[in-house]
């Protein structure tokens, strides 16, 4: 424990806090853009109508999420050379991004868009995203100067994963895709603190839900904060032997769990869960994708993870 | 020894008082209205059904678009048939019960308003339970009409009991004499349930049917049938009898469309036969037809597909869609607006036409559809 908190550092705490506030977003953003997509004129068709009226809000989720993809490029820079230019590079991107954000929500707000603060989204709406924006902007300012002259060389870097491979295409839609669905479950798992349902009445099937929801950041954290700044490549090797399998069993259990839940008390998620997974219950003959889904990342990288080391370790004997 | 005598009752009343309060009566599922009187003799109620305001609704202008709806249809009361929101925040459900509540006729008298639970309800940013406490917060069990002594004018409730649904209750319409003229009834058809493969519209379930079955016979004590209007969501599967039973060419009356294609619902399937419409029921027959019909229902009003405004005499018992309000999701350009309802102290309610008009006749029959759009109001 001791060694984990020694391992804290204002980058990673950042990382936290920008995942939390990105997961809150894009669980809202699912939610908008669902919504919108169902918004037409049934006479004339064109769907997302409300797309240019809703554009600050969804330029907002997109610079969160920048947020955290420029957070983790900092903290994971394998040299002093490399950090610097991740500093100053996201440092920009993000003063421009919440210069952007500002110039949006302003310009909205006096072309008449918005009629006035509050009376969509939130009460103070579109403020809040002034608020942010002008955040980000201040933030990137911080990271470009601190980047450019405050920034000392540490006397060791993140050490590359095993095998030196470049990203892939295909590899970084993976990730791309993986923390999209994490954020969208964090945002959920936050949003469950009002979104809960009291009566209790379907708490078993429910709590198998909240569990799924939270395996990708339990993944993620082992991931992260334990598998990668393990120096020793031999341990390194050890520790993914063992959380790929906890996170393996893990998502089975889970599925069981659900899958039981569901033939035992068929309609808890309609209960219970709607506001989790609005997607499912959207349409006439659908499905119940939802926890699924939250699994499905989690089961796959797993797999992908113990397949690669069975295989490395049979071609090594 | 005497304190533990004294210990003994005590803990048993404890312990009575924690294995739950009174069974309830039809009692708690009623809401008591004085409404008809010598001079009043009709009531109007406006159905408005799927709102679907959601957390980028502009409050003000759909606000606005309510307000001018209810001067033109001028109501007694107003019965909201379910998705008043969908993807929404707690904001948005104050904001809409606030403006209900506000509501005033055009001679300046509160107009009192209930509401049903739609598939999409529960669907938001809150707890499955918030729109009913909500709702509940706004309601009374007993209204005065000609005093408007309150500060609210909810007509709802949901008792803490074990039967399906949220939003199971019934208004007793009172005349001076503070007998029963009408009931308009409240059903929670649910969202969707679970077919073990995959989702369906969910229908009235068994228990509220038996519910509703003893609430009437209780109301009615050994007497005939009181009439009644019913209000739910989801439609009953009777409603695509009625539309075969016209397509086959059987004289009943009717009108409104079935506008509605698989493709409305199923967007990703791609566009279906244009000649598929449909009526998007429950999963299977729920009984409540008949229940209804044997229990003094002359009419039963609904909404969930927004682009079918058909009604039809269904053997003595309305079966209409109502008119969906705003342009909150998918909507067709002239078909939004409200469905309006005159009931007649003596009983009687005339559903032989729906003419569609854009502001309530008070000569006109006792059925109406009002429509009116964003253009209308310059939006």
């Amino acid at each position: 424990m001791k060694a984990f908190i020694s391992k804290i550092s204002p980058l990673k705490v950042g990382l936290v806090a920008f995942s939390i506030g990105a997961g809150i977003f894009t669980y809202m953003l699912f939610m908008m853009f669902l919504n919108d997509y169902g918004s037409y004129d049934s006479a004339v068709g064109g769907r997302f109508g409300q797309f240019i009226v809703n554009a600050p809000f969804y330029f907002n989720v997109v610079v969160w999420i920048y947020a955290v993809f420029a957070i983790h490029n900092i903290l994971y820079a394998t040299s002093y050379q490399k950090s610097k230019k991740a500093y100053m590079g996201n440092g920009l991107s993000f003063a421009i991004l919440g210069f952007l954000e500002v110039l949006l929500s302003v310009v909205y707000l006096f072309n008449g868009t918005y009629s006035r603060i509050g009376g969509r989204i939130n009460v103070i709406y579109p403020v809040d995203l002034i608020i942010y924006g002008l955040f980000f902007a201040f933030f990137g300012c911080f990271l470009y100067f601190y980047g450019q002259r405050f920034l000392k060389e540490k006397e060791s870097y993140p050490q590359k994963s095993l095998k030196t491979v470049r990203l892939r295409p295909g590899r970084a839609f993976a990730r791309g895709f993986y923390l999209v669905i994490a954020l969208y479950m964090l945002g959920g798992l936050c949003f469950s603190f009002i979104t809960f349902d009291t009566s209790f009445d379907h708490f078993a099937g429910m709590l198998g839900v909240y569990l799924a929801m939270a395996l990708p950041w339990a993944a993620l954290i082992l991931y992260e904060f334990f598998y990668r700044s393990e120096p020793d490549w031999e341990k390194r090797k050890r520790k993914q032997w063992i959380y790929s399998t906890i996170i393996l069993g893990s998502g089975l259990l889970l599925f069981a769990w659900i899958m039981i839940a569901e033939a035992a008390d068929p309609n808890f998620l309609t209960e219970s869960g709607s506001a989790l997974f609005p997607l499912d219950h959207m349409l006439m003959e659908s499905y119940a994708f939802g926890p699924f889904f939250a699994l499905f990342p989690s089961l796959l990288g797993s797999l992908i993870s113990l397949g690669k080391l069975t295989y490395a370790h049979f071609r090594h004997k | 020894m005497k304190k533990s005598l004294l210990v003994l009752p005590t803990l048993s009343l404890a312990l009575l008082s924690c294995s739950g309060g009174a069974p309830l009566t039809v009692g708690d599922y009623t809401v008591n209205l004085s409404i008809f009187s010598a001079e009043k003799q009709d009531v109007t109620i406006m159905q408005l059904t799927d709102i679907h305001w959601n957390m980028a609704t502009d409050l003000d202008k759909q606000i606005l678009y309510l307000e001018t709806l209810v001067s033109k249809g001028n109501p007694d009361i107003i019965m909201l048939t379910g998705d008043c929101c969908l993807v929404a925040n707690t904001d948005n459900w104050t904001s809409l019960f606030q403006t209900m509540d506000s509501l005033k006729k055009n001679d300046g008298t509160h107009i009192y308003w209930g509401v049903v639970w739609g598939n999409h309800d529960r669907t938001g940013l809150y707890a499955p339970n918030y729109p009913s406490d909500l709702a509940s917060s706004y309601s009374n069990a007993y209204y005065e009409y000609t005093k408007q002594n309150t500060d609210h004018y909810g007509i709802f409730a949901d008792p803490d009991d074990d039967i399906q649904g949220r939003s199971n209750y019934v208004v007793n319409l009172l005349d001076e004499e503070g007998s029963i003229a009408w009931q308009l009834w409240g059903l929670d058809s649910n969202t969707d349930y679970y077919l073990g493969s995959h989702y369906s519209y969910d229908i009235i379930h068994e228990d509220q049917i038996e519910w509703f079955e003893d609430a009437a016979a209780e109301t009615r004590n050994g007497g005939s049938n009181i009439p009644g209007l019913a209000f739910i969501h989801i439609p009953l599967l009777q409603t695509a009898m009625a539309y075969q039973s016209v397509l086959d060419g059987e004289s009943l009356a009717h009108g409104g469309e079935l506008r509605e294609t698989p493709n409305e619902q199923h967007p990703l399937y791609g566009q279906l036969s244009p000649e598929a419409c449909a009526s998007y029921s429950g999963y299977k027959e729920s009984g409540f037809y008949d229940a209804a019909k044997e229990n003094g229902v002359v009419g039963i009003f609904y909404g969930h597909d927004h682009i079918n405004d058909f009604w039809a005499d269904y053997n003595d018992v309305l079966l209409a869609y109502g008119t969906k309000t705003g342009s909150e999701l998918y909507y067709q350009t002239g078909l939004m607006g409200a469905s309006m309802m005159r009931i007649h102290a003596d009983g009687s309610f005339d559903f032989s036409s729906r003419p569609a008009v854009s502001s309530w006749q008070d000569d006109g029959p006792d059925y109406q559809q009002i429509l009116l759009g964003y253009e209308d109001l310059g939006l």
